[in-house]
């Protein structure tokens, strides 16, 4: 359940080019002129404009690559390039919540596997599916620099750190009440609120 | 095309590879080096006419002095620089015999349905260097099989090693830039953006650098095993550049087209139009017989009716002949026209065409291969295509009486209209030495020969910056065909004057070339032999400027042998 171990092809069939080009908010497009004047090339700036697009859509889509592509001057498939080979780019839909549990050594000694199999029981959902009502989606990722906290799992761009089965149900019942905003937004530069009371890191 | 070349002499560096001293240019890398030297350094990524990528491995060779084996490709020649290459070096043989294990973990080994087995640089290159089992039990990564990247090209990506070769050549040649690497490590694979396509006029030539069977021509794909094939080194007649090419041949049909290393003409480049068009030359339905057209009826006939029909009107015959012609034929007939100084006007069908800006880098704006040629003998003059119109123009007048066709593209498919078909049926004689029965005109004119396609010759053609080159049948010869050569000496022949010293009924290509490079004046000083021309072609001249390609040839000839 760790690696869906399938090869990403964005061209199995003949796919439409994409013919009407999409428009980002104000917001996005002000930022955007922001991160390109940055650079001394702006195709340097193709990683934060992926972002800003996956930000706005939710995931890489084909008409949000062909937007950076134009933004840049740059060949789309050179965007591709980029967006295939990072795996934090979402090719397929993520839920309003990703959960990524970290599943490398020292968590994994810690018992990141129960706590794994844990929130994939608890959601009912394979690593790459996003629950019915788009709430929720998992993952199993490697090493999130929080080891001595281990087990550890990151919600969207927020760290929960010393997990345990009774606090995993406390966290996933109070996201689900409150909707805390847990995003690092690209567009804002900044992280969001976060949830209420909950510390950034927890650290025994 | 030509790469500016610095007037003084490069500095040499001195270096010894297997032992063996070589002295090269300063920066040459050391897989050229090699080269001169006489040795082999096995690569895949690496190409003489792209930039160096460095990520197959294969060309790893230790010098002298570095802690690590190097990469041939990216290590540039230095003076004293001691190399060792597989042939000396028990670990460089070892670090490519793993190399090799490595690139073949995920290669799926399905040689026995991949079109590229027999000319695959994976097959050879595991027969020289490496020849072991390979140990890899577990389960290979699957990628898409048979997934068309464009209207010619067709990827299996489980295949591909990711020498990323066609990704530079769309990068840096074309510029077109359409193939990327997605995904990374062992699941990567080259694909074209979702909504666009590999269609450039260039594209089939990613499947000539492709070192392995990852691309393949869509047209040719299962055609038949490369070993069935008689292969010749040839020139591509769709244009006045030339191209060198090679040519797989089976059962009369042309099977394969690859582009043939010239850095002086293609460098190894091809274009669509050349390379998927190359069988255009040879018609299905051919011309069986010499025929005669008498009131709309076709009866049998012989040459020496043809003859005695055209030799007392001579003086008033006017030529239209192929662009394609060979160097000697457009000799034979400037022969004719001033020796029996009777005919009196021979034009060639050419049209200028506008070219896109990647056909530019290869394709010239013709259809016309040997132009030049014609030009050089005097056949034409400065300007083809008003001199071709205005024949057309007489022949839709009904003004000409005696017309000689030589060839199926003597007149411009384009060009064929009822006027035309009307003017030649007016004509008192008409005679047309074709290879298609198919086409409009057969009928039209009084007499049919059958003549032969430019794939079925052997000689000379001038490509466009007069680069002599020689050109070789592909395909087997047909019985009754007679080339443009003998029908013209012997016509000359029928009306009194011999052209040829030989005996043309006994004689073949390659013996009119002989004769031809002795017989021509303009030439015949520089003792040029056929294999000289076939090593890479002979410039006649300095190449003309680029774009400048309308501007007249028939200069000075001056003697330069390139290598």
């Amino acid at each position: 359940m760790t690696d869906s171990g399938q090869v990403f092809h964005i061209n199995t069939k003949k796919i439409a080019p994409v013919t009407t080009p999409v428009t980002l908010s104000a917001a996005a497009e002000k930022r955007v002129g922001e991160i390109i004047a940055q650079y001394p090339q702006s195709r340097s700036a193709v990683m934060p404009l992926l972002y800003i697009t996956q930000e706005e859509f939710g995931m890489i889509t084909q008409a949000g690559v062909e937007w950076v592509a134009a933004k840049l001057s740059l060949p789309p498939v050179q965007v591709w390039e980029v967006a295939t080979f990072y795996t934090m780019y979402y090719k397929k839909p993520v839920g309003k919540y990703h959960v990524q549990v970290c599943r490398t050594l020292p968590c994994a000694l810690r018992g990141a596997k129960s706590i794994s199999e844990y929130i994939h029981k608890k959601l009912g959902l394979q690593p790459g599916e996003v629950s019915a009502n788009g709430l929720w989606s998992f993952e199993e990722v490697e090493c999130l620099g929080s080891c001595g906290t281990a087990p550890m799992c990151q919600i969207n761009d927020v760290f929960f750190e010393n997990l345990t089965e009774q606090k995993l149900d406390t966290l996933f019942s109070r996201i689900e009440k409150e909707l805390p905003d847990l995003r690092l937004s690209t567009v804002r530069d900044a992280l969001g609120a976060g949830l209420a009371g909950a510390p950034k890191s927890e650290i025994i | 095309m030509a790469e500016a070349v610095t007037p003084k002499a490069p500095e040499m560096v001195t270096l010894t590879i297997d032992g063996k001293q070589v002295q090269v240019p300063k920066g040459t890398n050391l897989i050229e080096a090699a080269k001169v030297a006489g040795i082999e350094i096995p690569h895949y990524c690496y190409h003489p006419h792209l930039s160096v990528a460095g990520n197959c491995r294969m060309c790893q060779c230790s010098v002298k002095g570095q802690p690590k084996m190097t990469i041939a490709c990216n290590t540039q020649a230095a003076e004293g620089m001691e190399v060792a290459t597989h042939n000396t070096s028990k670990d460089v043989a070892d670090a490519q015999a793993a190399t090799l294990e490595f690139i073949l973990i995920n290669h799926p080994l399905d040689c026995t349905v991949c079109d590229q087995a027999g000319h695959c640089k994976l097959q050879d290159y595991h027969f020289e260097y490496n020849a072991r089992s390979s140990r890899f039990l577990e389960e290979k990564v699957h990628k898409v099989k048979a997934l068309p990247l464009g209207p010619n090209v067709m990827l299996d990506g489980e295949r591909c090693i990711m020498c990323t070769r066609c990704i530079r050549f769309c990068d840096e040649v074309t510029k077109t830039s359409e193939l990327g690497m997605l995904n990374r490590g062992d699941k990567s694979v080259i694909a074209v953006s979702p909504g666009r396509e590999l269609d450039n006029p260039l594209s089939g030539s990613v499947v000539d650098l492709c070192p392995v069977g990852a691309l393949t021509h869509r047209q040719w794909r299962f055609n038949t095993r490369i070993w069935f094939t008689n292969q010749t080194d040839s020139i591509c007649p769709g244009c006045s550049t030339g191209c060198n090419v090679k040519v797989a041949e089976r059962d009369g049909l042309v099977t394969l087209v690859k582009g043939r290393r010239n850095d002086a003409v293609n460098k190894e480049w091809l274009c669509d139009e050349g390379r998927y068009g190359f069988g255009r030359f040879l018609p299905e339905t051919r011309v069986a017989a010499v025929t005669k057209n008498v009131g709309g009826a076709a009866t049998e006939s012989t040459l020496t009716e043809v003859f005695a029909a055209l030799k007392g009107n001579l003086r008033t015959l006017t030529v239209l002949a192929s662009p394609d012609l060979l160097l000697e034929e457009y000799y034979l007939l400037r022969q004719l026209m001033l020796r029996a100084s009777s005919v009196g006007r021979a034009v060639i069908s050419y049209r200028k065409r506008s070219l896109s800006p990647v056909e530019e880098i290869l394709v010239s704006p013709d259809r016309a291969s040997n132009f030049r040629g014609a030009q050089l003998t005097g056949v034409i003059g400065e300007d083809p295509e008003s001199e071709y119109n205005e024949v057309l123009g007489k022949i839709r007048r009904k003004e000409l009486e005696h017309v000689l066709i030589l060839g199926d593209r003597a007149i411009d498919q384009a060009d064929v209209d009822q006027a035309l078909i009307d003017g030649l049926k007016a004509a008192k004689v008409s005679v047309g030495l074709l290879t298609s029965q198919e086409l409009p005109l057969t009928s039209a004119l009084s007499f049919v020969v059958p003549g032969r396609s430019i794939l079925e010759k052997s000689g000379l053609l001038l490509n466009r910056h007069l680069r002599l080159q020689y050109t070789q049948s592909v395909v087997p010869l047909r019985d009754g065909t007679t080339p443009d050569w003998r029908f013209l000496a012997l016509l000359s022949e029928a009306a009194g004057a011999k052209l040829v010293s030989a005996d043309v009924q006994k004689i073949g290509d390659r013996e009119l070339t002989r004769w031809y490079l002795s017989a021509d004046t303009l030439i015949a000083n520089q003792a040029l032999t056929i294999q000289a021309i076939k090593d890479g072609g002979v410039q006649l001249q300095a190449p003309s400027k680029q774009g400048s390609v309308e501007q007249g040839a028939t200069g000075s000839v001056g003697a330069s042998t390139a290598a």
